[in-house]
């Protein structure tokens, strides 16, 4: 998954487990950039009676550098405070729900955001509502009219939402986790069946989004509006962690500082390319730390292993080699001008891992899954919208296609364009505006769904 | 010792001692002494190894470390029924 239970610390604590994180030029308001983490993996939409929520405890930050150095120069937090209107019942909810105030909603979170520029913290508002969870038609009959409510501008022209969304990230986890089956190849396996169609393992489950749309004056190290695709003051670096205090006591309280447990700039990298033995580490490391990890993008293991699972398939992969410095470049810094004719989104020699936009590329009018390596640069790796197909774009890096951008004499395997999950992502409910993320599943029509005979 | 009255935090210390390395402890204490600082949260002490002499004390999101190998001397002492 991008990074759904990635680690074996985190998977333990789902409300700090940052799933994925989007960043983009929003497509209806493009003078903005949205960015959406998400928390809490694997959400079944009728987990009542405590619904999903966020944690307490748990200090959510955004941060985004604009100068290159891979260190925040701007943080957005957020904190969350749960409070129940009556504790004599077990009940989430009394009656309906139509309203962000009704009284028939029990268990309530508001949350506060706090913007940190150079170092100095302002709070920019307080007791902001989430909506709640998206549970029957009995109970939110309205759910649309209720998450839009919870569509919040700020006087510092932000707008800001945090509450449950549909899981928008598409995966064949089913298959990947066999032993790196992709479903329409497995003839081709090593271990070979039949070939099929890919499977989203992650369809009816709900995450829950902070999402955040930022005027890109606010994003620029001088405050100037990015219009020039080859400047560097038009490319911005982010990442998203969660932190929590670094004692607790049982029952008791938490003291100390907060303490990184969660990061998540670029998707799938601490899923696919650091080793178990650092995942965790990896998750508490700032990113201007990750020199430390670059052997592992560019050896990665999964290059390795494709030649092996997929034998015959890709003989140019396996005999290559050399350091993917194609890799280094998507993940770590950026890709340098005079790679991808009119396009850059480097952030210098720094080697960090953010998700990195290059701010003066406009959505593109006919987006393209496939991002960049589709022809569609306003997508991943630059930024990363909703709909981009994260998991083929990256299967198809690793696989080698992207080589031959630094080595002309490369020649990518034939498969190297073609291998996929199976998933395109067009089945998603995605919306055209702000959060941009689908209204989650219900409790009550997703188990039916999933438990008919 | 940084911020932390020593007398003060050993008299707390002394009232709630409780479970080896991690000792949790309220501001005011059941003999009515007040903390000598401002802190109103609970407060933790930390001792990851007690051989090595150094305590974390957290109150809030504030942590002091201090390096006094008497005192931790002393509060393993109390946990040994001393």
């Amino acid at each position: 998954m991008s990074s759904h239970r990635e680690a074996p610390e985190i998977s333990k604590d789902p409300v700090a487990d940052s799933t994925d994180l989007y960043a983009f030029v929003s497509p209806d308001k493009p003078d903005m950039v949205t960015i959406i983490a998400n928390y809490i993996p694997l959400e079944d939409p009728a987990g009542g009676p405590n619904f999903f929520q966020f944690g307490d405890d748990v200090l959510y930050a955004i941060h985004i550098d604009n100068d290159g150095d891979a260190k925040p120069d701007i943080t957005y937090q957020f904190r969350f405070t749960t409070s129940l209107q009556n504790p004599n019942t077990f009940l989430y909810n009394t009656g309906p729900i139509s309203s962000l105030t009704d009284k028939n909603w029990n268990m309530r979170q508001t949350y506060s955001v706090t913007k940190v520029a150079k170092g100095r913290p302002t709070g920019l508002a307080s007791g902001l509502a989430c909506p709640p969870c998206n549970i029957g038609p009995r109970s939110t009959p309205d759910y649309v009219g209720l998450a839009n409510a919870a569509v919040h501008p700020l006087p510092s022209g932000e707008t800001v939402f945090a509450g449950q969304r549909a899981d928008g990230f598409y995966v064949d986890l089913g298959s990947i986790f066999d032993l790196g089956d992709l479903r329409p190849f497995q003839n081709l396996h090593l271990i070979p069946t039949p070939a099929a169609g890919g499977a989203d393992s992650l369809s009816g489950f709900n995450v829950h989004t902070i999402a955040i749309q930022i005027p890109k004056r606010q994003l620029t190290a001088d405050g100037s509006m990015p219009g020039d695709p080859m400047s560097s003051r038009s490319v911005i670096g982010m990442w998203t962690t969660a932190s929590r205090q670094k004692v607790g006591v049982q029952g008791g309280p938490s003291a100390g500082p907060f303490t990184q447990v969660s990061r998540l700039g670029n998707p799938l990298v601490n899923e696919v390319i650091i080793p178990l033995g650092l995942k965790d580490q990896w998750n508490a490391t700032s990113p201007d730390d990750d020199k430390q990890y670059a052997d592992f993008y560019m050896k990665p293991e999964l290059a390795t292993l494709l030649p092996i699972l997929y034998p015959n398939v890709f003989p140019n992969l396996k005999a290559l080699s050399a350091a993917r410095a194609d890799l280094a470049a998507i993940l770590l810094t950026g890709i340098p001008t005079g790679i991808v004719p009119g396009f850059q989104n480097f952030t210098g020699k720094t080697q960090a891992d953010m998700l990195r936009l290059n701010m003066a590329i406009p959505p593109a009018a006919s987006p393209n899954s496939l991002g960049l390596i589709g022809g569609d640069p306003a997508g991943f790796p630059n930024g990363r919208r909703p709909q981009d197909d994260v998991v083929s774009i990256e299967l198809r890096a690793v696989a080698g296609l992207t080589y031959a951008l630094v080595d002309k004499s490369f020649t990518p395997d034939a498969a190297a364009s073609k291998v996929t999950d199976g998933l395109d992502g067009k089945d998603q409910n995605f919306l055209s505006s702000f959060p941009y993320l689908g209204v989650p599943f219900d409790g009550y029509a997703t188990s039916a769904l999933s438990h008919v005979a | 010792m940084d911020n932390v009255s020593r007398r003060k935090f050993l008299g707390w210390s002394g009232a709630a001692a409780a479970g080896a390395g991690l000792l949790a402890v309220a501001p005011r204490l059941a003999d009515g002494h007040k903390p000598a600082t401002n802190v109103t949260e609970p407060l933790v002490a930390y001792i990851e190894n007690p051989a090595g002499g150094r305590i974390s004390l957290m109150a809030g999101t504030q942590e002091v470390v201090l390096h006094d190998p008497d005192l931790v001397s002393r509060l393993m002492a109390r946990l040994d029924g001393r």
